[in-house]
């Protein structure tokens, strides 16, 4: 028994050593650099291009002598990183950038310190100028600014949600494997989709907000959210939930949660399915029939709108030299070359001009990869990510997500459902 | 007679397929394809059989590396528990001095403080001393624990006080009497609350969360989250080689040690 005493001694003596060898090694890579130390804060999972992460940020360390960039992953999403903010920001520090979620837009403007990127741009480096009105469709621009136009960050991680198309399933029902345009042919196709195969026609996409919904009701024409009050009761925004709600009453569309009905989609119990580009990959991959994608439906003689997904970089460095160090970073990681390589690791769009048509960037990749085209071009339709303002905000989209849930469970009237829940939201937002 | 001994060993069978079956899932699936993970979920061997997510994870994350962090983490925050843990356990038990029942009460009183409220105040500490995304930072508030000394300070009045009594009479050094005579009755109750201290620090997330930053500090159970996304999809069998990981090494260490755990648990009492 003594001799295993020492044995576990032993090895904690070993621990404490090689412990301390640790914080030796950190002290000397500290000492021997003078580069301006940034933070770069993002929500990169290992599914999600958290290696592209890793590898853009040691590039840009390899290539800049004045600034040295530490990237933290932080789990749990926006949300996630907007909590580890508040503990930081409460210690006195702060990271130098930040990915913003868009439903965080207005969040983040209201409680976080940060600097317009044109002003930093214009302070610390006068030859980027005109980097963001060269570089940025004006719609893609707009999206990162608050309630005030003010420019909070710049779009980086950009979605947009599509069609995707079992393609042997509607060859099996006898239809054209050009697709649906319209929301109304997306009941056809998913009526003969049933009727040839039995099989649901189509599954749109269920997760814990309500993205996929404001398309479809921006599509019509409504808005979700106007003058900060919400406003998806009118006409067009009942038709909406009238005909989706018809789709699952009919047994013409899934009604499950959002993992569920990928994989549904995947296994090939669901003809079609709207979500997100950034499933690309995962569907792409698992997938083992012939899979393609469509532009997302509209209304029949309506204009396409669809709500960005994603994320903004923003620039929340306090004191000059990060600021400056900060906008080095960013200029780093809006290149044509990273912006390819941050596409093909996440399965988003490309934010900027100029990348998917230019040989440095993704054009061969695209040559490969078609399923992304339609995302890519359905860029001009942009809109913001409908997020509530103010301290009820998260409340509120809990109230569309209940609604979703009763409207599709059966038999309550849409029109009652919907004029309430609006009124329910705009009583908390006053 | 014969029914109820029946009886007891299915109840018991029962209650082992419960426990063991989530571990069995997570290793079988850690040996699966992704695919073959979401069709055949029920079915625990995996068809075709694959390392590619412990090579994943080999690949994509400095796994030793943070495997020596937790391991490194988790041995020193048992360590100082423990020997803090003895000391005032010993002190609260043996010594006398004025407003030693207010003492114990209030040391006793910090297990109903959630680790909520003393979240941020150690962040800012910890963050005022430069600690933050050092192995250090996640230590250090973590050296002393009220509930070590509670259950230490237990064991030792199980002790007959005469035994301490005689020792002392006979000018045997406090020091001796602690390591002669107290250490070997309570023994048991020392190894117990170490393995509960270690699997709890082992387990750690969410003020490890808070401290590391880079990759290379990271724990096991943050890393895990690097293969849990909602927009991107979460990788399960990936997620689960990764859990096998976790689990396996206390484990290992378990049966390492077994032999000697055991044998204090048996060799209890006061000879």
């Amino acid at each position: 028994m003594k001799k295993e005493y020492s044995l576990f001694l032993m090895s904690l003596i070993v621990i404490l050593l090689a412990a301390c060898g640790n914080g030796e090694s950190d002290e000397v890579s500290a000492e021997s650099e003078e580069k301006t130390k940034i933070e770069y804060w993002h929500v990169n999972a290992e599914t999600q291009g958290g290696n592209t992460v890793d590898q853009l940020v040691e590039e840009f360390n390899a290539q800049s002598d004045t600034v040295e960039v530490v990237a933290r992953y932080n789990p749990d999403m926006y949300a996630g990183l907007m909590s580890n903010m508040q503990a930081e920001v409460a210690s006195g520090n702060s990271p130098a950038v930040v990915q913003v979620g868009w439903a965080f837009l207005d969040y983040f403007s209201e409680n976080f310190e940060y600097v317009e990127p044109q002003e930093v741009i214009e302070n610390y480096h006068e030859e980027d100028v005109t980097f963001l009105e060269d570089n940025f469709l004006p719609n893609i621009l707009e999206l990162g600014q608050n309630a005030e136009g003010t420019q909070v960050g710049i779009p980086y991680s950009l979605s947009n949600p599509i069609l995707y198309i079992n393609k042997d399933m509607l060859q099996e029902a006898g239809l054209d494997s050009e697709g649906p345009e319209t929301w109304e042919e997306v009941r056809e196709y998913s009526e003969a989709i049933n009727k040839a195969t039995g099989n649901y026609g189509v599954y749109i996409q269920e997760p814990a907000d309500s993205w996929g919904q404001q398309a479809m009701v921006e599509c019509n024409g409504a808005s979700f959210i106007d003058d900060g009050k919400a406003s998806f009761a009118s006409d067009e925004g009942i038709e909406v939930f009238q005909y989706y709600q018809d789709l699952v009453n009919d047994e013409l569309a899934l009604h499950i949660g959002w993992d569920q009905g990928i994989q549904s989609f995947i296994d090939g119990n669901v003809g079609m399915l709207y979500t997100t580009i950034a499933q690309r990959n995962n569907i792409e991959s698992n997938a083992s029939f012939d899979v393609t994608t469509l532009q997302s439906p509209t209304w029949e003689g309506k204009e396409k709108r669809v709500p960005a997904g994603g994320a903004m970089l923003s620039i929340t460095a306090q004191d000059e030299e990060e600021q400056a160090a900060a906008w080095e970073f960013m200029k780093y990681l809006y290149s044509v070359e990273s912006i390819a390589e941050w596409t093909k690791g996440t399965g988003y769009v490309p934010p900027r001009e100029g990348v998917s048509d230019s040989e440095e960037g993704l054009k061969s990749f695209l040559e490969e990869n078609e399923l992304m085209i339609p995302a890519i071009e359905q860029m001009d339709s942009m809109v913001p990510w409908a997020s509530f303002p103010g301290d009820s905000g998260i409340e509120a989209e809990q109230k569309l997500l209940d609604m979703r849930d009763i409207i599709l469970g059966g038999d309550v009237d849409v029109e009652e459902t919907v004029s309430n829940t609006e009124e329910e939201i705009n009583d908390l937002l006053e | 007679m014969k029914i109820s001994h029946y009886f007891w060993h299915i109840l018991i069978i029962v209650f082992i397929i419960i426990a063991i079956y989530p571990i069995l899932f997570a290793v079988s699936n850690s040996f699966k394809h992704l695919n073959d993970a979401f069709t055949s979920t029920i079915n625990l061997i995996p068809n075709p059989f694959t390392f590619e997510n412990y090579q994943r994870l080999h690949e994509t994350i400095p796994l030793l590396k943070i495997t020596l962090n937790t391991f490194v983490i988790a041995s020193i925050i048992t360590a100082f528990k423990i020997v803090t843990s003895f000391l005032a356990a010993y002190a609260l038990t043996y010594f006398n001095f004025r407003f030693k029942k207010t003492t114990y009460f209030l040391l006793i009183s910090t297990i109903f403080i959630p680790f909520t409220v003393t979240m941020i105040p150690n962040y800012l500490i910890i963050s005022h001393f430069n600690l933050i995304d050092s192995v250090w930072g996640v230590i250090l508030p973590q050296l002393a624990d009220a509930i070590g000394i509670f259950m230490l300070t237990q064991a030792m009045r199980n002790i007959p006080k005469p035994l301490i009594e005689a020792a002392q009479i006979d000018n045997i050094s406090t020091f001796n009497i602690m390591k002669d005579h107290v250490l070997p009755i309570v023994r048991p109750a020392l190894t117990s609350t170490a393995i509960w201290f270690f699997i709890l620090a082992w387990n750690d997330y969410v003020w490890p969360l808070l401290m590391l930053r880079s990759r290379d500090s990271y724990t096991l159970p943050l890393a895990l989250q690097l293969f849990v996304s909602s927009e991107g999809g979460t990788n399960f069998t990936v997620a689960m080689a990764l859990s096998v990981i976790t689990m396996a090494i206390p484990l290992i260490l378990y049966l390492i040690f077994q032999r000697y755990i055991i044998n204090t648990f048996s060799s209890s009492g006061i000879k």
